[in-house]
């Protein structure tokens, strides 16, 4: 049999390997960091933090019990509320009673139509960049058609500019590790 | 099995460096990492009449995966996120697994002998004691061509009743009347091969982008390669499908007819009809008698821009736009689904669309054609072309003629007294006579009427009652609830069979792994309870699938839906066929009644001479356009219920929810029903979005989530109706179409306030 296994195809394979289960391993950690987003009406995350009694005021006044305080350890935001949007999404109330409930100035209305980070979508893993048509962004976005829209190929698209953060997308995307995720702001 | 050497490469590679850095491969990890192990399944989407090809992904006995099947003209490989997960609804929770007959109130575990013989029994009580029309079957548009075949055998040819229904009649029937009234035959004359040739899309009533995605992407798909492709709407509601387009008519719900009119008036006025194609194909007629050309125009007159605009709502400049738009484009493709077929005047709405095709000639050529879109895989397979309503028998026959009812009587071997002449009860008689103890026993296969019925609370008192039989592969459903006997039948992928989609493509699917728990064909169900019923010899002849397709076949003969070419030996290797397929050698049939379809190409010639058409289901070979006129909605808005409530698909499930629900990727996308308002509605009655809700018609209330959206215009609501917890259709109103006998779902009137 001429099916010999050559030296090179050999260390080729053991690499992929390597390589295979390097970027499943960073992607477990990336959407770790992204699993969480700051609640609205923060300035920057830095002041976030430094302002944020941990009273929890805020938590309870969400409506959508979208607030909950980060418990994973080794978060930046560890101890403080945050919004995770796969488990409950940001529904960008018209009043924010969280920033209202907010006595130490770590939400602050002033800032409240600052987004809370900007969706970004894994073309990887994403069913309509697979060719499957899958449309539950766009049509579960609130924005659709500014914030997030279709190409010509079907595929959605993120409008950055127009993007809230709000993470509904997130939370209906219909893949098992969601395909769109939100990026925090940086700065 | 012989290793790939690439799999063998990877399979030491991997070994080799886990035991490098320590890791120990799990046990079977090897096989779910590296093997390949899985064989492919040429089939068919289970869900919508699209008829998307899948190949189904099965490994070591279990179906692992589905994708879209590269080779089939239909999608090529893009399936939609419901046919994404298909897989996961064959191991779901909710299969039923086991017989169960309902003792005293409870749910206990039968064998298939005892239920068997137990519905066997009850069934020939019922017949004894109060005739043949005390029982019924009610089937469905998802069942195999096969399945409805040898129920419509059992119960129209043995038992002798006609009251064999399906619920096509909830989605199609309007299509099937006005394709009948207009054209003479059943079913569309062109396939989805015209979508890449049409200048102009004009999508009526229809939200292609969700309820046929497939078809939508193949649309959008040939508008980005063609931006001179128009798209024109009209529908009551913005949806997804507005991407696409050009023009948009918003029309009160249900005042659409007028449009269609005056569409037609002024392509006649600006001369865009084709005047030769009307001369040679074409009569006119009212509701009474038969018209000329010059009194259809003076019947036409009334039809002016302003008073269309003045019914429906949309502005006079648009219906004249939308007109010349159609008009102008050298191939005009229509589609519609429920938001023409559901109305109490469906069939004259679907005759109107087929109207503009027929003045403009753009009927017959590649590019062009008045195509009704179907909402179920085998609705036109199995219940439209195989008989399975009250008034048909199988191949497009009907019941009221000697003649059909002689040819079917022969090839089901039973005397042909035992087919009455006489159409039995259509759905909403049969469920109205089954509240009223006309009927004592149905049996209800694959679907799941306490749910999907319109003003469905109505109707579950007769289900209370009366002996109730569902064979269906999933539990508990709406309608299992009311039911007596329970029986596990085999699903997708557990059984083999064929499907016959929009296009008339008849397309088969095949057997992958066996039925889960007890569960068998619901063809072997019926022929094991016609056994036990005592039709021995009727019935005991059929040992495969193949044997019911082959006589089946046998009776498309020579008809117009000829079938004969598409045998299983053939359909297992091709991508479906389109007939006629009159025999093994012929490729299928693209476009009717013209040349090239072989009933066309047997006419004599003297026919077909000067004509490029024949619409051989009229007795002078032309088509009707019909002058009809433009009547409202059943139950229009006023002041007590100021909103005109419509109903719906969205992308992610699928009718009552039995599959699609038990697919937790396609619940988080959407989790629940909700109510679609207006912003400008909405703020008037200080709604918010997500705001509890409570919506009321003259039939029922429902508790719902608000959706503050600018989908539907103000005065409009819609729901989405796939939910048994919000359950849409106790508030649609069941008035029909007196002609087709279709359900208005699509527009009642309703209030709404806050919770």
């Amino acid at each position: 049999m001429d099916d010999r296994i050559s030296r090179k195809d050999f260390f080729r394979e053991a690499l992929n390997f390597f390589r295979d289960q390097l970027s499943h391993a960073s992607r477990q950690s990336k959407s770790g960091t992204e699993r969480f987003v700051l609640p609205p009406g923060v300035e920057s995350p830095e002041l976030y933090l430094e302002k944020c009694n941990q009273c929890y005021d805020c938590v309870g006044k969400c409506p959508h019990y979208a607030l909950q305080v980060c418990r994973q350890t080794g978060h930046f935001a560890e101890g403080c509320p945050v919004i995770e949007p796969r488990r409950q999404p940001c529904y960008w109330c018209s009043d924010f009673p969280c920033i209202a409930a907010c006595s130490t100035g770590a939400l602050q209305m002033s800032f409240k139509e600052r987004s809370l980070g900007t969706a970004v979508i894994d073309p990887e893993s994403c069913l309509a960049y697979q060719g499957n048509c899958c449309q539950a962004c766009v049509n579960n976005c609130p924005l659709a058609g500014t914030a997030i829209q279709f190409d010509r190929q079907l595929r959605p698209v993120v409008q950055a500019a127009a993007c809230t953060g709000c993470g509904i997308c997130t939370f209906y995307c219909p893949t098992e590790v969601p395909a769109i995720t939100i990026e925090l702001n940086k700065g | 099995m012989a290793l790939k050497r690439r799999e063998f490469l990877k399979a030491s590679a991997a070994a080799a460096a886990a035991a490098s850095i320590g890791v120990t491969l799990m046990p079977g990890m090897e096989k779910t990492v590296f093997a390949d192990s899985t064989t492919w399944h040429k089939s068919v989407c289970r869900f919508c009449g699209t008829g998307c090809g899948v190949m189904i992904g099965e490994k070591n006995g279990k179906v692992v995966s589905v994708k879209g099947d590269l080779e089939n003209t239909i999608n090529k490989g893009h399936l939609c996120v419901k046919g994404f997960y298909l897989h996961k609804v064959v191991y779901a929770k909710t299969r039923l697994l086991h017989p169960m007959i309902k003792k005293n109130g409870k749910w206990e575990r039968v064998s298939w002998d005892e239920a068997l013989d137990y519905v066997a029994k009850k069934f020939n009580e019922i017949r004894k004691q109060y005739g043949p029309d005390a029982l019924a079957f009610y089937g469905s548009g998802q069942a195999e061509t096969e399945e409805t075949y040898m129920a419509n055998k059992l119960f129209k040819g043995c038992i002798g009743t006609n009251n064999m229904e399906g619920n096509p009649r909830l989605c199609m029937a309007s299509a099937v009347g006005g394709y009948l009234t207009s054209l003479g035959k059943d079913e569309p004359a062109g396939t989805y091969a015209d979508i890449e040739k049409a200048e102009l899309f004009l999508l009526v009533g229809s939200n292609t982008a969700e309820s046929h995605p497939i078809i939508f992407e193949r649309i959008m798909r040939h508008k980005n390669k063609n931006p001179d492709v128009k798209i024109v709407i009209i529908d009551p509601r913005k949806t997804p499908t507005d991407q696409v387009a050009d023009l948009h008519l918003f029309p009160r719900p249900g005042w659409d007819l007028a449009i269609l009119h005056a569409m037609a008036r002024i392509i006649i006025k600006e001369g865009y009809a084709d005047e030769e194609f009307i001369k040679n194909h074409v009569n006119f007629r009212d509701n009474e008698k038969a018209l000329t050309f010059e009194e259809y125009k003076q019947f036409l007159e009334k039809y002016t821009p302003e008073y269309a605009a003045k019914v429906s709502g949309v502005s006079p400049d648009e219906i004249v736009k939308a007109a010349r738009m159609f008009g102008q484009a050298k191939t005009a493709m229509s589609m519609w689904t429920m938001g023409l077929n559901q109305r109490t005047r469906g069939v004259w709405a679907n005759n109107l669309v087929t109207n503009l095709h027929l003045l403009t000639g753009k009927i017959g050529v590649p590019g062009s054609d008045s195509f009704s879109l179907t909402g179920q895989p085998n609705a036109c397979g199995g219940v439209r072309e195989g008989g399975g309503l009250c008034h048909l028998l199988p191949a497009h026959r009907l019941v009221k003629n000697p003649k059909h009812r002689a040819e079917v009587a022969k090839v089901w071997g039973v005397p042909v007294e035992n087919i009455q002449p006489k159409p039995g009860k259509h759905t909403i008689a049969m469920f109205t006579a089954l509240n009223k103890g006309e009927i004592k026993g149905i049996y209800i296969m694959c679907t799941n009427p306490a749910q999907s019925l319109p003003n469905a609370s109505k109707y579950w008192k007769g289900l209370k009652e009366q002996f109730v039989v569902v064979a269906e592969s999933f539990f508990p459903t709406a309608t299992t609830e009311y039911a007596d006997v329970v029986l596990p039948a085999a699903f997708w992928a557990e059984k083999e069979g064929v499907y016959g989609c929009t296009e008339r493509r008849s397309q088969y699917m095949e057997k992958v792994i066996d039925p889960q728990g007890e569960a068998r064909w619901d063809a072997w169900i019926l022929r094991d309870l016609a056994i036990r019923m005592g039709f021995k010899k009727e019935f005991e002849k059929y040992k495969t699938a193949e044997d019911i397709w082959n006589e089946y076949i046998s009776l498309t003969k020579g008809t117009d839906m000829d079938l004969s070419g598409a045998t299983y030996r053939r359909l297992k290797k091709v991508r479906g066929l389109t007939w006629p397929v009159p025999s093994e050698d012929h490729p299928g049939t693209y476009k009717r009644y013209t040349k090239g379809d072989p009933v066309f190409d047997a006419l004599p010639e003297e026919k077909k001479k000067g004509r490029r058409m024949y619409f051989y289901g009229k007795p002078d070979g032309k088509a009707i356009v019909w002058a009809r006129p433009d009547k409202g909605p059943e139950e229009p808005t006023d002041a007590e219920y100021p909103l005109a409530l419509s109903t719906g698909r969205v992308l992610e499930h699928w009718h009552t929810r039995t599959m699609t629900g038990t697919v937790p990727e396609l619940n988080r996308a959407v989790p629940k029903a909700y109510v679609e308002i207006n912003p400008e509605d909405a703020k008037k009655m200080g709604i918010a979005d997500k705001d509890q809700v409570i919506v009321e018609t003259r039939r029922g209330k429902l508790k719902i989530e608000a959706r503050v959206i600018d989908r539907p215009k103000p005065g409009t609501i819609f729901i989405p109706w796939h939910w048994e917890e919000w359950m849409a259709n106790i508030l649609t109103i069941d008035a029909f179409d007196p002609g087709s006998k279709e359900p208005e779902y699509k527009v009642c009137a309703a209030r709404l306030r806050k919770a």
